[in-house]
């Protein structure tokens, strides 16, 4: 499928409770609404919740955001408010006009 | 030194290669020192990992394999993930192994390793800081709740005097929201001398030490509605790091209630100071915990002899008991209301006081004390008593004048009456007056009269002032004299008071002070009447002695046939009627001359009973009843034999149908009583007369004047008009007194009071009828009138006397001291020009004392009618007399043996 090759997956660690995580992926929805022109699946992973799954992805530090698709698979750790920084991390820069 | 070996089995080939280029790299390190490099990230207090561009660990130190709680081989190759940092310090969390999280600062630096470009991470361990931090933040949130909450102004202040800061409590002390006073400054909330102030202490603190320069000050600061919050403060200065003034802080608290406690305490404290009463506290077991001005007064300890010491010093002798019981009720937490008792001196003297009593209790309610307020009431005590004597006084005076009070407060309409008003009414204790029973005990014809006069007083203020009769509750009648006066307020009247007495008393003596000055003016009318007439009639004497003496002699001359016989006969009739009268008029007029005798009244009536019978006539019945043991009185008998006769004749007039005619006699005595309201009356023993009559009776204005001579109340030609008069002149001249009772168709009473005499009545000497002849006896004869003289003369001559005859005193003298003339009898007028009667016989027994003497008398000296009686042994004749008279007389007085 178009959609699927073109689509991102995501998943985000973060330490705090989903209500606040909600709200750093929510910041990180509207960076990609913005930038990425195909779609996304963004998973959002509290440690407080689901300590397990941090451990089945090995993540040493949080909050880290790992981009599962497209391959190769990217480990991004930080705070992610800058957006530019943040898209070069992941391998799409953004427009010039930004 | 850890360094990285391959994990995989390699080919011979392979793993000659990779110790060439790990020689190679050595070689680079040798020469680049490296390894001093690795030795200071080895050392770093950081964690620090070497990430390749993939994020996979390159290298890692001890501390940051502490932090990741992995080993080295563990982290080697392990992927970490590109940081993204921006190049700032990021707040992150590192995963354990065991699900834990630390939480970390992580940077990153790019970095090159193996002369590939690499990333350096930083991990600081921040577990502890987040902890201090949490720590911090707890403990702020819980500052700031107490000072948020708390009731007192917490503030801060730049060192301009500028608020910084303020709590919410500003807003309840000054009315502003805390955003409305941070900004402004100090000096919008105080007066100008409160700021100077202020200035003053942080100037006198500012070169204390840090730490040392807390103030406390009391301050007035406006609240935002202008009135003044007395606030205390306590603040200090805040220093920054160089020593200059960072700001104040401090705390204000609103002490309005405080200070109000304290101006209410001050006052009490000021109270009790300054009162004059006794005001002291004590223990439960009497030992004085406080002691004011007034106790020190009272009782004469000051305060540092008393405090400390018991209460039982200023008990007097007996007083302890009462002290205990005081004490135990106290215990039980009673209050002891006012009650008056004694309290003992320094100086040893017992004082009346009035004492209260209050328990003291701590904050658990015990009962720790007492504390005693105590009034000197000695002179109170004294003012009451002195009061209550003066009460009593006028009570005790009101009740001798017989004079009550009452009031009458019209606002309630309560009646008061005093004591002695009650006692006047005879009403009993539980009687209640009002106005309207007060007015029906007067009697029923004065009410009216009453009533109005409370009327005006009500209404115009007049005051009243009556007598009026009046009926007690008992039914006694008696006169009372009422007054009254009223109070007005603002016009309106509201209370009546007055006086109320019982004047019965006062009324009697009134009545009796008229009836006696009636008396006066009664008798000082006979008296003046008298007077006149007694004068006429000693004239008449002289003449109608002449008349009767010469007409006797000329009727002794005629034969009995003679013709002229008859006429003179009628002449010496005529003559003797008429000198009758003339001695009633005298008689009347008390200018008779009497000769008392002590008599028995009953023997004197018993004697004359025959003649009263024939007297009065058979329609008429007579009835004596004689007192026993009736005392003696001294009277002249012939005189009171006329006056029970006159009585008798008057009562026989009133009698014309016939009736009783009662005779009464009786010991009587008067007491002064009598005598004051009985005019010329003398208190004593008497003897009482009383001829009472059944007949007409007398209106009051004939019984004024029945005394009067010539005053009849019987037909023309009936009556002379003398018979009372005789009848009163012979009883007051025997020193006796006559009264009259008597109302028409009631009959009338004649009450005769004659004084009773010691003397025994007298033997009656029978009198023997001689036949009127002298033997002969010399008589000098004494009389002023010459026709008198002469005729007395010449009766005396025939009676066969030797007369010598002389016309007044020293002419009789001269006979006998000159001419030797030895009289057996000397007959003389009492009163004649020159010496009297009685000097000339006194003169004349100087010479010759054996002569007998005989007195005339028609109108005798005042002296001797007032006294109304001459010597016991002298005889007298009264003028006008008859031949009979005299001649038996003098035979009487020189035969009788002496």
């Amino acid at each position: 499928m178009d959609t699927e090759a073109g689509t991102w997956e995501l998943i985000l660690f973060v330490a705090e409770s989903k209500d606040t995580g909600r709200h750093r992926a929510e910041r990180l929805n509207s960076v990609f609404e913005k930038y990425l022109q195909t779609g996304y699946r963004i998973e959002l992973v509290s440690l407080l919740d689901s300590p397990e799954k941090a451990l089945q992805y090995d993540i040493i530090a949080v909050p880290t955001l790992i981009r599962l698709k497209p391959e190769p698979v990217i480990r991004i750790v930080g705070d992610f408010t800058d957006p530019c920084q943040l898209m070069n991390a992941l391998g799409m820069p953004p427009p010039k006009n930004m | 030194m850890p360094f990285p070996l391959p994990e995989d089995k390699m080919t011979r080939q392979e793993l000659l290669a990779e110790i060439d280029r790990l020689r190679h790299q050595l070689a680079l390190l040798k020469q680049s020192n490296v390894a001093d490099f690795l030795a200071v990230i080895e050392d770093s207090a950081d964690g620090i990992l070497v990430i390749d561009q993939e994020g996979k660990v390159l290298l890692s130190n001890p501390e940051a394999e502490r932090i990741l709680r992995r080993k080295k081989n563990e982290l080697t190759g392990s992927h970490f993930g590109i940081p993204l940092t921006g190049g700032e310090r990021i707040e992150s969390d590192i995963v354990t192994p065991d699900g834990d999280l630390v939480p970390v600062e992580l940077w990153a630096s790019e970095t090159k390793w193996a002369g590939q470009p690499a990333i350096r991470v930083s991990l600081r361990d921040v577990t502890e800081k987040h902890r201090i931090e949490t720590a911090l933040r707890e403990s702020e949130a819980k500052y700031r709740l107490i000072t948020e909450t708390s009731p007192d102004c917490i503030w801060l202040m730049a060192p301009d005097l500028t608020i910084t800061y303020v709590n919410a409590a500003v807003e309840k002390m000054f009315g502003y929201p805390p955003e409305e006073y941070i900004g402004t400054g100090l000096a919008d909330h105080c007066d100008d001398e409160t700021l100077e102030g202020v200035s003053r202490t942080i100037e006198s603190e500012l070169g204390k030490p840090p730490g040392q320069s807390a103030v406390i000050l009391e301050l007035g600061l406006k609240h935002r509605d202008g009135h003044v919050v007395p606030v205390e403060v306590s603040a200090t200065i805040v220093y920054d790091d160089q020593g200059r003034v960072q700001c104040f802080q401090g705390i204000s608290r609103d002490i309005t209630a405080r200070k109000k406690a304290f101006e209410q305490q001050q006052l009490l404290a000021a109270m009790v100071r300054h009162s004059q009463d006794a005001i002291y506290s004590k223990q439960l077991d009497g030992t004085i915990t406080s002691w004011n001005r007034g106790a020190e007064e009272m009782f004469g300890y000051n305060v540092s002899e008393a405090l400390g010491r018991r209460t039982d010093m200023l008990l007097p002798a007996g007083g302890k008991q009462e002290e205990d019981r005081i004490l135990s009720a106290i215990a039980a937490g009673d209050d002891i209301e006012t009650f008056e008792t004694e309290r003992l001196t320094k100086a040893g003297q017992v004082v009346t006081v009035s004492l209260s009593v209050s328990p003291i209790v701590d904050e658990t309610g015990r009962v720790i004390g007492a504390s005693s307020i105590c009034r000197d009431i000695s002179k109170l005590r004294q003012a009451m008593d002195a009061l209550e004597k003066s009460e009593t006084l006028l009570n005790e005076t009101g009740e001798m004048a017989r004079i009550g009070g009452w009031e009458i407060d019209l606002e309630t309409n309560r009646v008061i009456w005093t004591r002695t008003t009650r006692a006047i009414h005879e009403v009993p204790e539980e009687f209640e007056p009002d106005l309207a029973s007060a007015i029906n005990f007067f009697s029923p014809e004065v009410r009216g009269d009453l009533e109005k006069a409370i009327h005006r007083l009500r209404q115009e203020g007049i005051p009243y002032d009556m007598e009026l009769p009046f009926v007690t509750a008992k039914g006694r009648r008696l006169w009372t004299r009422a007054a009254g006066k009223a109070d007005f307020l603002e016009g309106r009247c509201v209370r009546l008071f007055g006086t109320f007495q019982d004047i019965t008393g006062m009324k009697e003596l009134e009545e009796k002070r008229l009836k006696a000055e009636q008396q006066l003016r009664q008798s000082q009318k006979l008296e003046s009447v008298g007077r006149l007439a007694g004068g006429i009639a000693h004239d008449f004497n002289n003449m109608l002695n002449v008349i009767i003496g010469y007409g006797q002699i000329i009727s002794d001359r005629l034969t009995k046939e003679d013709p002229l016989r008859s006429y003179v006969d009628e002449i010496v009739t005529a003559g003797e009627r008429s000198a009758s009268l003339t001695r009633q008029i005298l008689a009347f007029s008390r200018r008779q001359t009497l000769q008392p005798e002590t008599v028995d009244l009953n023997a004197l009536i018993k004697n004359l009973k025959k003649m009263l019978a024939r007297l009065i006539g058979e329609d008429i019945v007579l009835e004596f009843y004689p007192a026993a043991d009736l005392a003696p009185v001294r009277v002249d008998p012939g005189q009171m034999e006329q006056v029970i006769m006159n009585l008798a004749v008057n009562a026989r007039d009133a009698m014309p149908e016939g009736g009783n005619l009662t005779i009464e006699t009786a010991n009587v005595i008067l007491d002064p009583q009598y005598a004051d309201s009985h005019m010329g009356v003398d208190p004593g023993e008497y003897v009482m007369v009383a001829v009472s009559d059944t007949g007409v009776g007398m209106a009051p204005q004939v019984m004024e004047q029945i005394f009067e001579p010539f005053f009849t109340s019987k037909e023309p030609g009936k009556g002379t008009g003398l018979g009372l008069s005789t009848v009163y002149g012979i009883v007051k001249q025997s020193r006796g007194n006559i009264w009259v009772y008597s109302e028409p168709g009631q009959g009338t009473t004649f009450k005769i009071y004659l004084p009773v005499t010691s003397d025994t009545p007298a033997k009656k000497v029978s009198r023997k009828i001689h036949s009127i002849q002298g033997n002969g006896e010399t008589i000098l004869l004494v009389e002023d009138d010459p026709a008198l003289r002469r005729l007395c003369k010449k009766i005396l001559t025939a009676m066969n006397y030797r007369v010598h005859a002389a016309e007044n005193g020293l002419a009789a003298l001269d006979l006998v001291s000159r001419e030797g003339l030895r009289p057996d009898l000397v007959l003389t007028d009492v009163i004649m020009p020159g010496m009297g009667g009685k000097v000339m016989v006194d003169r004349l027994k100087e010479f010759c004392p054996g002569f007998q003497v005989v007195y005339m008398s028609g109108y005798t000296d005042n002296a001797i009618v007032h006294q109304g009686v001459l010597d016991p042994d002298t005889t007298f004749v009264q003028k006008p007399f008859s031949r009979e008279t005299l001649g038996k007389t003098i035979q009487k007085v020189l035969t009788d043996d002496r």
